[in-house]
């Protein structure tokens, strides 16, 4: 009687010891794997936007678009008919519209020069999270800074 | 001795799965689009210094306008210094205003 009693106590002890370290290890798993997900949805969202807002910027200082010059502001030759990349005319900025690619868009452009800072663009709806792109290009004859701010929809 | 090797397989079976939980642990790399940004603002200052070339204090002013940490390298010789040990650099031939070849070399510092 004694010897099945003390059996079974050892038995019930190491058993317990394994289920607890399994169980253990299943939360370290499901923590693990929490915190795995969260920061790769996280780091995917920045990456779409990232993304977005640096092909639009690239896009703004190295084409010309008539129909919207939020993607590309460049000075056109029309003798050689080519586009100046990274020559910009504030005669372009004129036809600047909003751009809303599925949940991105562009909030504001600020163009910086020796003399001054201007907003060229602003778009006043709310957004949940921004990066900021910065440009070197030459504006009308003199070096200037482009910050092109891209936006998640809130 | 069989119920002893029983319990001692659970106990290493556990404690196996405990370490291969430890060992899961990889968090994923951020992705991230700086390096391809720097190139882009990198071939910005090159292009814009193609159109009119500047000075050796314009280039200094206009990295600066840029970058907080790089080095300007003007025919082999360093006019601005940065430090760091990861970069990222981009070269070009330009031609100055006496039609001479100017050698650039503009190398960007992530940290």
């Amino acid at each position: 009687m004694i010897i099945i009693h003390n059996k079974g106590f050892i038995f019930s002890i190491d058993a317990l010891i394994a289920f607890t370290i399994m169980l253990f290890s299943l939360l370290v798993f499901v923590i693990i794997l929490s915190n795995s997900t969260t920061q790769l949805v996280k780091s995917t969202e920045n990456f779409y936007l990232e993304e977005k807002t640096i092909f639009v910027a690239d896009s703004f200082v190295k084409n010309f678009d008539t129909e919207n010059s939020l993607l590309g502001a460049c000075v056109f030759d029309l003798e050689k008919k080519r586009i100046k990349s990274n020559e910009l005319t504030r005669t372009n900025f004129a036809n600047m519209h909003k751009l809303q690619i599925d949940d991105f868009f562009v909030k504001q452009v600020i163009i910086k020069t020796h003399l001054k800072e201007e907003r060229i663009f602003f778009d006043a709806r709310n957004e949940k999270e921004c990066v900021t792109v910065k440009r070197f290009v030459i504006l009308d004859g003199e070096k200037a800074i482009v910050l092109l701010e891209g936006c998640l929809n809130e | 001795m069989n119920k002893g090797f029983v319990l001692t397989m659970e106990a290493v079976i556990s404690i196996l799965l405990f370490g291969i939980a430890i060992l899961c642990i990889n968090l994923p790399s951020e992705n991230s689009l700086k390096e391809l940004l720097i190139i882009q603002q990198e071939n910005d200052l090159l292009k814009v210094w193609s159109i009119d070339f500047p000075s050796e204090s314009e280039m200094i002013l206009d990295t600066k306008s840029l970058f907080e940490n790089a080095s300007v390298y003007l025919d082999g010789a360093e006019i601005l210094k940065g430090s760091g040990n990861e970069s990222v650099s981009s070269e070009g031939i330009i031609i100055d205003d006496f039609l001479i070849e100017r050698k650039i070399r503009i190398v960007v510092y992530l940290n």
